[in-house]
């Protein structure tokens, strides 16, 4: 599967880029002090210490001594871009994408920027169980959402919009947030029936386009579509859980229906992080340091990502913005490794294991030649709390700079926050 | 049979082509004969001749966007709701009408209201005198393309069913953003209007794909049917068939849209459904992020030109420079009153503010004009001074987008509708909203 980048990729033609002197993290390999990142329409061209490669003539060189250097950050589970990500039509609504609720100038895109994230995985709340299709974007600049998409397998037939083909995943939830009034489940026994319907449901769909595309006077199954990706294994569900027994639920519906499934927040892993290894399921975690604020997830620890990573199984960190706040996801990998991570394995949980989770990792995800040329400049090193995001490239393009006025005011203000506004003229 | 009529002295500004300093337009009936220079016109014997020198003549305004009438254009039936239309709601002796002729609109588009995502069918009014809706009611003939009253097609085929429902008379309505969003079935994100949307232009899709196999079934001869899909022709459905018209390019979306990203969620809709979708973005307030991505997709956009900033969140950005920024990317620009959120009286200095803002003078008449009749697909008929079209016109006392200029009179398919010099209609034109007719 060669993820594609269904968007407008403006071609460069310019002078490559040389950062010379930094500590360079390529979080594929070991660290490279006093180090050079070669960058040349919009990938890594090459990466060494200085001295170990050529910098051509006609490079811009960028002087980084002092400074840190790691891949752009992976928020594998966000909120940003200002619009309401819950909706109520169901408890079942895969029809529904958060990309058709994602603002590209909203506020929170940048302050996202300025905490050196580059790929942000945006999705539905946790309000239904199955909340609606999530968004794997690129935080290039742009007004338009689908030239930030990430799509795999553009759908077939040239006409349809890229958004409409797999640019994400799946939210699904349990636990106690989907339940509620209405259609919503009023217990766990409630919720795990529904989605087990839901994805038995898509099984029936997806035997029923084996048999061949629709035809055009067919009637039109737009959940029941999705589904089928899912129950296929070629859509990931992205499944909120708390709780260990919760958890528990997830491993035996992934047994029953053959989904792939990344954790998500996994708050009570700890308890089950053996079942998890065994199924070999990615955890996605939240970390944050008060109790949660809800029964549920009263047992988080700051354990949890060593334990897990003790155990052999794939861990990210992410924000859910506005849970935590965009510009300090870097300090959550720092929590983490005061509960006993790795400070290798907590950088990779920002960069190249959520890549992986979403299989994006071809691409992004460490600093390797032949990679998008996604990077972040930092002050200092990468996991302390007072290294600041000096800069954050996207593909060879500055996108945040803490140097200017606005980019400042980005990284120090308040949600409120607007970015400067766009004259026409 | 009346005599000609013919205007004489004037600044005439055609819009479709350079403005002639002393002009002459000539109507004869409902149908302009002549546009030009005094020295190039042959004014016909027996015309009755105006002098109206140091005045200035246009088109006929078309407002595209509107809800004069005096009738509640809000209805909640669902969030989808094509069976509604708003020319069941349009009360023709309203004052709102009066003051809109007296604001020199001779075409409007009467929609229903944006709390819905899909709020119902929009009437296309001509401004003509008439007793019934149905007199102003403009429809479109499928084989020539041309409008024609209800009433007229009614008296032609008085056995058919009434054409202000079984003809194309206007569009649709949609709308995203927040004012769709709502309590009981109405979505509460973007996300659920976008799905709602596309679910309900989906699946009309699929209903035109049955109804075009069933009508290939029942036109096969015996031998080729038995190769053809066994579908069976639907019973008719008053709300879907209007969606089967939308889906088909017979009848026109008008979409209510302000942030830049809700009018990009909007073009992917319409790419869904197929390039022959006609689709006109309404508001755009935010249209300036993304003019590029309108220019590309040839999208009309019909803006509202405030001097406030709106009165709701998404619409914070809105500025007077948008017209001119979408405009300068090739973007077909009208300008709409939404009367009653502005007043159809004072539509020529919406434009005059978008002038302001940096648009070209000459576009902002055409944004009153020419424009919008080329969105709505009656370009052919109105809005400009050309000879053959309907005689849409209007008289000024001074240019057309100054602020201090009156317009003295109106005619609607050449019939006068709005005299300023009449003291019982100059209250129009002065008067507060509760003026009624003498």
């Amino acid at each position: 599967m060669i993820p594609l980048l269904c968007a407008l990729v403006h071609v460069a033609i310019a002078a490559p880029i040389a950062f010379v002197g930094a500590t360079l993290h390529p979080v594929s390999g070991p660290r490279i002090d006093d180090g050079v990142l070669l960058v040349e329409d919009g990938q890594i061209l090459n990466i060494g210490a200085r001295g170990g490669l050529a910098i051509p003539d006609n490079a811009v060189q960028l002087d980084s001594s002092g400074k840190h250097i790691i891949p752009g950050l992976v928020d594998s589970h966000s909120h940003i871009g200002g619009s309401r990500l819950n909706e109520a039509l169901g408890p079942v609504q895969p029809g529904l994408s958060a990309v058709d609720a994602f603002d590209p100038t909203h506020t929170s895109v940048d302050r996202a920027r300025a905490g050196g994230i580059t790929t942000v995985h945006v999705m539905p709340g946790s309000g239904k169980l199955i909340g609606g299709q999530t968004a794997y974007l690129k935080l290039r600049r742009s007004s338009v959402v689908d030239d930030m998409m990430l799509c795999v397998d553009p759908p077939d037939g040239a006409a349809l919009p890229a958004r409409r083909g797999r640019c994400g995943g799946m939210k699904m939830a349990n636990g106690t947030n989907p339940q509620g009034d209405g259609g919503d489940p009023k217990s766990r026994m409630g919720a795990a029936f529904l989605q087990r319907q839901a994805l038995a449901r898509g099984q029936q769909r997806l035997k029923a386009l084996d048999n061949g595309p629709p035809a055009p006077h067919d009637p039109t199954d737009l959940d029941g579509d999705v589904l089928a990706e899912v129950v296929s294994g070629q859509r990931t569900v992205h499944f909120h859980t708390h709780r260990a027994d919760d958890i528990a639920t997830i491993l035996a519906l992934r047994r029953e229906f053959g989904i792939d499934v990344v954790l998500h927040h996994v708050s009570e892993g700890w308890k089950v992080a053996d079942a998890i290894a065994a199924a070999g399921l990615p955890c996605s975690l939240i970390v944050i340091d008060a109790p949660g604020g809800k029964p549920e997830a009263m047992q988080l620890s700051l354990q949890t990502g060593a334990i897990l990573e003790q155990k052999g199984v794939p861990v990210a960190f992410h924000t859910d913005d506005p849970i935590t706040d965009s510009r300090l996801f870097l300090r959550s990998a720092g929590l983490a490794v005061r509960g006993g991570m790795s400070p290798d394995g907590a950088l990779r949980a920002l960069t190249l294991t959520p890549a992986e989770m979403m299989h994006l990792d071809d691409t992004i995800g460490s600093l390797q030649p032949g990679k998008a040329a996604d990077l972040v400049v930092l002050s200092g090193p990468p996991l302390s709390t007072w290294t600041r995001v000096e800069q954050t490239w996207v593909e060879g393009h500055k996108v945040f700079d803490r140097a200017t006025p606005e980019g400042a005011a980005l990284a120090a203000g308040g949600g409120a926050d607007l970015a400067l506004p766009e004259e026409p003229r | 049979m009346a005599a000609p009529i013919a205007w004489v002295g004037a600044v005439v500004h055609p819009v479709s082509g350079p403005p002639i300093a002393d002009g002459v337009v000539v109507v004869d009936g409902a149908v302009i004969v002549a546009v030009g220079a005094r020295a190039d016109v042959v004014i016909p014997q027996d015309a009755d001749v105006y002098d109206v020198s140091g005045k200035h003549i246009a088109p006929g305004i078309i407002d595209l966007h509107s809800h004069i009438g005096g009738g509640r254009l809000h209805e909640s039936l669902g969030p989808v709701q094509p069976g509604v239309a708003a020319v069941d709601a349009i009360d023709p002796s309203h004052p709102s009408i009066d003051r809109a002729r007296a604001g020199g609109i001779t075409t409007v588009n009467v929609m229903p209201g944006s709390g819905k995502l899909l709020g119902g069918q929009t009437a296309l009014l001509s401004l003509r005198p008439g007793v019934l809706i149905d007199d102003l009611l403009l429809c479109e003939d499928p084989e020539s393309h041309r409008w024609q009253t209800a009433s007229s097609l009614d008296a032609a085929a008085p056995d058919a069913p009434p054409a202000r429902h079984a003809r194309v008379c206007g569009g649709v309505k949609m709308a995203n953003g927040t004012n769709p969003q709502g309590d009981g079935g109405d979505p509460k994100s973007r996300m659920g209007s976008a799905y709602l949307q596309r679910k309900a232009l989906l699946d009309a899709k699929a209903r035109a794909a049955v109804l075009d196999a069933a009508d290939a079934r029942a036109a096969a001869g015996w031998w080729a049917r038995r190769r053809l899909p066994d579908v069976k022709r639907p019973e008719p459905d008053i709300a879907q068939d209007v969606l089967v018209q939308v889906v088909r390019g017979e009848r026109i979306v008008h979409f209510h849209s302000h942030r830049a990203d809700d009018m990009v969620t909007a073009l992917r809709l319409r790419e869904e459904v197929g390039p022959q979708l006609r689709l006109v973005l309404h508001h755009g307030s935010e249209g300036f992020k993304v003019a590029q991505a309108l220019a590309d997709a040839g999208v009309p956009l019909a803006i509202n030109v405030l001097d406030t900033p709106g009165g709701k969140e998404e619409t914070l950005e809105r500025q007077l420079g948008n017209p001119a920024a979408v405009a300068e990317l090739g973007v077909p620009v009208s300008i709409i009153t939404d009367d009653p959120v502005q007043d159809s009286r004072l539509i020529r200095r919406s434009a005059g503010l978008a002038v302001r803002g940096g648009l070209d003078p000459v576009l902002a008449l055409r944004a009153l004009t020419l424009s919008p009749a080329e969105a709505l697909g009656i370009a052919a008929q109105t809005g400009s001074l050309e000879p053959g079209k309907e005689a849409d016109l209007i008289v000024l006392s001074g240019p057309p987008l100054s602020v201090w200029t009156h317009v003295e009179q109106t005619w609607a398919d050449g019939v006068r509708v709005y005299d300023r010099a009449d003291p019982a209609q100059r209250v129009f034109s002065t008067g507060g909203d509760a003026v009624v007719a003498p």
